[in-house]
């Protein structure tokens, strides 16, 4: 199930909200892990054990770990802690690897062996980085091993994080598992956060993913440079609205039921050098990786060497997380290379730059970044960056000027999305009606009303399909 | 904010979500929806294995996102919408000039349909010239709106698919059996020769294509100026309409009555002891599908026994373009039969060797034909 369905907006909200909030407060943690069950089965009904299964290992051996650390039995702590981190990259690498690690062998050797095929279970990415964090932590005596299956199995199933980030490390919400306040307060942020997630999810990124659609379904070898780039824009800009978007709605849900999530994005396209990109996007993704790669790897404290081999190991770990193809190892070492160039090389030449040309910097090898990132057949990825430096031939064509004023109003929105702007014309209207004023509660009412109404609209016609025949 | 404002914000919040659950929870579903004209999905059956395998889910969402109250609402809402940000194309069709909707039909011809079906059709003519000579064979693949009205596309709209598609089948079909009806309507492209709101050319369109076909064949057709044109309805609002829901100006059909009429009786589907004495279903007029109008919508068979005495007999293996086409050919041959493959499900085979026909013609429109899986039928 995603957010930005009606199935979820007019039968599964409703439903959770009520429940959750008539139950007595001992029973809401089953209801959420119920209905999160509910949630995940719908799409994966098959999958959901798996994840029962992996919340019960992991269940398990976390009070394994606690109890040796208490009875200072680190090599026993050690071994459970590796039992935990082995099993879930053995369910990651089976489920999601598999094909592709059989795939590329057979390429390397020029052996036959037959794909498994096996689907990808939704969110198996997020919730095994979610599952090792826990044992981890507790290994490292951060947090502390949780006491009820049931509270364990709420926070690896929490439905708003569950499939799409972001990835919430156990010892952020563990005392909020255990007793949490809501309040009026951040049920009002958590619509107010929702409501503007779904906006950029089914009003923008849906919207701009049209235009990718269109440009990407041209023969790539061929694209006049503008239309290249216009649709790496189009698609730069889905990416963020859509993966943001998501976070958006994930973090509001999450307050609308008392849990706090760290952030996952700050207007990541308005950094200066790809280093801040990366402290920007995703950054709950990040926060993992330094936390429990980079720096158990030695981070940058064991000399420039052998601090750049644990950027390269990162970075390839980086890139293979996001999918199982190649293009996604080349994208993770594209950064790799970036980071350490910007970091060891011409990062103290780029901050003289003016700021407008960091920004332009940056956000040019992000672009590139997507489209390498964007293309499952490499090749057809490197086509299309040609095309973006004139291997297609021409500038423009009539097709580039009518895309262009087709999304002209789209895209001004889109520009002025990603910068900090809205936000600080939404505080200065605050301001200036006053934060306590009715007219300010009305104005809020409008915007959320108007997101809704248009988003309804969008996610009904999506499935709009008249039959242009007779009925059979 | 206040914890009374506070309240407010919520109690508006929770006003959308359960009012427009329960909306839709009260709402009785509709069968059929007349404007998209097909059937909306139901409830799907509680099943197990539906359930473990993930087909209830996907069919659940279809049920809801169908049956949404004020369904057509929502998208003509969506629709102004885009157009206020400057869209000029929604859904695949462009809004044109002269209050134009046109589908730009792009992937119906890139399909191993759309290639197969130009290979079975070029071995059926093949055939058919053997038969009959090629002087009495004809396929017609209509071009739809997109290619023969461009100047009426948005500025810069380019749209070639369809072109690239008909260049495809000239370059494919048996010498002499093509007749290109690009060259027939660009000439007449200034006029009402297509629905501005529906995928269907319009009786005037349809005429200047028999015309040419007449030329093609030799055929000593009741000329022009023997007819009266009759408005049928002025509020016409067809399938392209319904994919936007956007205020448009509706459409005129009209049919042409012979002043001085052959006398004709036609029958559905060898039901002999039905016959009717008219080509129009008047009915149709009530409904929304008002092009039905012409032989009452799609039926497999259709044979018209007439008396103008031309010595010639006719089958026509069409889609629903053959509709406002074939009354004209009443007044010119001895009997014609119209089959639709896509319901047709005898042996065409034997049912030509059956009946002893002078002509053939092949009639569809271009999408239709390169999407319609039932033109492999040809070699039944």
């Amino acid at each position: 199930m995603v957010f930005s369905s009606l199935l979820f907006l007019f039968r599964f909200l409703p439903a959770v909200l009520i429940l959750y909030y008539v139950s007595p407060v001992k029973f809401r943690n089953i209801i959420l892990f119920l209905f999160s069950l509910f949630f995940y089965a719908w799409g994966e009904p098959k999958y959901v054990f798996l994840m029962l299964c992996s919340i019960t290992i992991d269940y398990i051996i976390g009070k394994k770990i606690e109890k040796s650390n208490m009875e200072n039995q680190k090599g026993q702590a050690r071994g459970w802690m590796m039992a935990s981190v082995i099993y879930n990259l053995s369910v990651l690498g089976f489920f999601k690897y598999a094909d592709f690690l059989i795939g590329s062998v057979n390429g390397i050797l020029g052996t036959s062996m037959p794909l498994p095929g096996i689907p990808l279970p939704i969110g198996i990415s997020f919730f095994t980085f979610q599952t090792m964090s826990y044992t981890i932590d507790v290994y490292r005596g951060v947090t502390q091993a949780q006491k009820s299956w049931l509270n364990y199995g709420t926070y690896v199933s929490m439905f708003p994080q569950l499939i799409a980030g972001p990835i919430v490390q156990y010892k952020t919400i563990a005392s909020q598992l255990r007793e949490r306040k809501e309040s009026t307060e951040d049920f009002v942020s958590g619509i107010h956060r929702f409501m503007i997630g779904a906006g950029k999810k089914v009003l923008l990124a849906n919207n701009i993913g049209v235009l990718w659609d269109t440009v990407s379904s041209m023969p790539a070898g061929s694209l006049p440079v503008a239309t290249a780039w216009l649709g790496a824009a189009a698609y730069t800009f889905q990416i963020y609205f859509d993966f943001s978007g998501y976070s958006d709605m994930a973090i509001g849900l999450g307050r609308m039921f008392g849990f706090h999530f760290l952030e996952n994005f700050n207007y990541p396209y308005v950094s200066k050098s790809i280093t801040e990109f990366w402290r920007r996007w995703h950054i709950s993704l990040g926060s993992w990786f330094r936390e429990y790669v980079y720096i158990p790897l030695g981070g940058n404290r064991m000399g420039v060497l052998k601090q750049i081999r644990n950027i390269a190991i990162v970075w390839m770990l980086t890139g293979i997380w996001h999918g199982a193809s190649w293009n996604f190892v080349l994208w993770g070492v594209y950064y790799g290379i970036l980071l350490i160039l910007e970091k060891f090389v011409f990062g103290k030449y780029l901050k003289k730059l003016p700021a407008a040309a960091q920004v332009v910097y940056a956000i040019f090898f992000v672009m590139i970044g997507w489209m390498i990132f964007a293309f499952d057949r490499m090749g057809a990825g490197m086509i299309y960056i040609g095309s973006m430096f004139g291997a297609g031939g021409g500038f423009a064509d009539s097709t580039t000027i009518y895309l262009l004023y087709n999304y002209a109003v789209l895209l001004a929105v889109l520009i002025l999305g990603v910068t900090e702007l809205p936000g600080k014309i939404a505080g200065y209207v605050i301001q200036k009606t006053g934060e306590a004023s009715w007219i300010n509660t009305v104005i809020r009412c409008a915007f959320y009303g108007g997101i809704f109404l248009l988003s309804v609209a969008y996610l009904v016609d999506a499935s709009y399909n008249p039959f242009l025949y007779f009925r059979f | 904010m206040k914890k009374k404002q506070q309240w407010v914000i919520i109690v508006f919040f929770l006003l959308m979500i359960f009012g427009f659950t329960f909306a839709g929870l009260v709402k009785p579903d509709t069968d059929f929806s007349e404007k998209e004209n097909r059937v909306l999905a139901k409830m799907p059956e509680v099943d197990l294995e539906d359930i473990f395998d993930g087909t209830f889910s996907a069919d659940y969402e279809t049920y809801l996102t169908d049956q949404f109250f004020f369904r057509d609402s929502w998208i003509g809402i969506k629709t102004k919408t885009e157009r206020l940000a400057g869209k000029q194309e929604i859904n695949d069709i462009y809004f044109a000039d002269d209050g134009y909707l046109i589908e730009k039909h792009t992937g119906d011809f890139e399909t191993a349909t759309a290639e197969q079906n130009v290979k079975t059709l070029s071995a059926f003519l093949e055939e058919q010239v053997n038969n009959y000579g090629a002087d009495h064979v004809t396929a017609m693949i209509a071009p739809n709106a997109v290619s023969i009205l461009k100047d009426k596309l948005p500025p810069f709209a380019v749209c070639v698919q369809e072109d690239e598609y008909l260049d495809e089948i000239v370059r494919s079909l048996p010498e002499g059996t093509f007749l290109d009806l690009r060259d027939v309507l660009e000439e007449h492209c200034e006029e009402y020769i297509y629905y501005r709101t529906d995928h269907h050319w319009t009786t005037l369109g349809a005429r200047y294509a028999y015309d040419a076909w007449a030329r093609k064949t030799a055929l000593n057709a009741l000329p022009a100026q023997n007819y009266e044109r009759e408005v049928l309805t002025d509020i016409f609002y067809g399938t392209v309409e319904a994919k936007v829901g956007y205020p448009v100006r509706a459409d005129v059909i009209e049919r042409w009555n012979p002043k001085t009429e052959v006398p004709y009786t036609l029958s559905y589907n060898h039901k002999t002891e039905e016959v009717k004495d008219s080509l129009y279903e008047e009915s149709s007029l009530g409904t929304r599908d008002k092009y039905a109008v012409f032989f009452g919508g799609n039926q497999p068979l259709t044979e018209i026994k007439t008396q103008a005495g031309t010595g010639r007999r006719l089958l026509v293996i069409k889609d629903s373009y053959a509709h406002c086409f074939v009354p004209f050919a009443v007044q010119d041959f001895d009997e014609i039969s119209m089959i639709d493959l896509r319901y047709f499900n005898e042996s065409l085979k034997e049912y030509m060797e059956n009946n002893d026909f002078s002509d053939i013609l092949f009639l569809y429109n271009a999408s239709g034909f390169a999407q319609d899986s039932a033109v492999v039928k040809l070699g039944n």
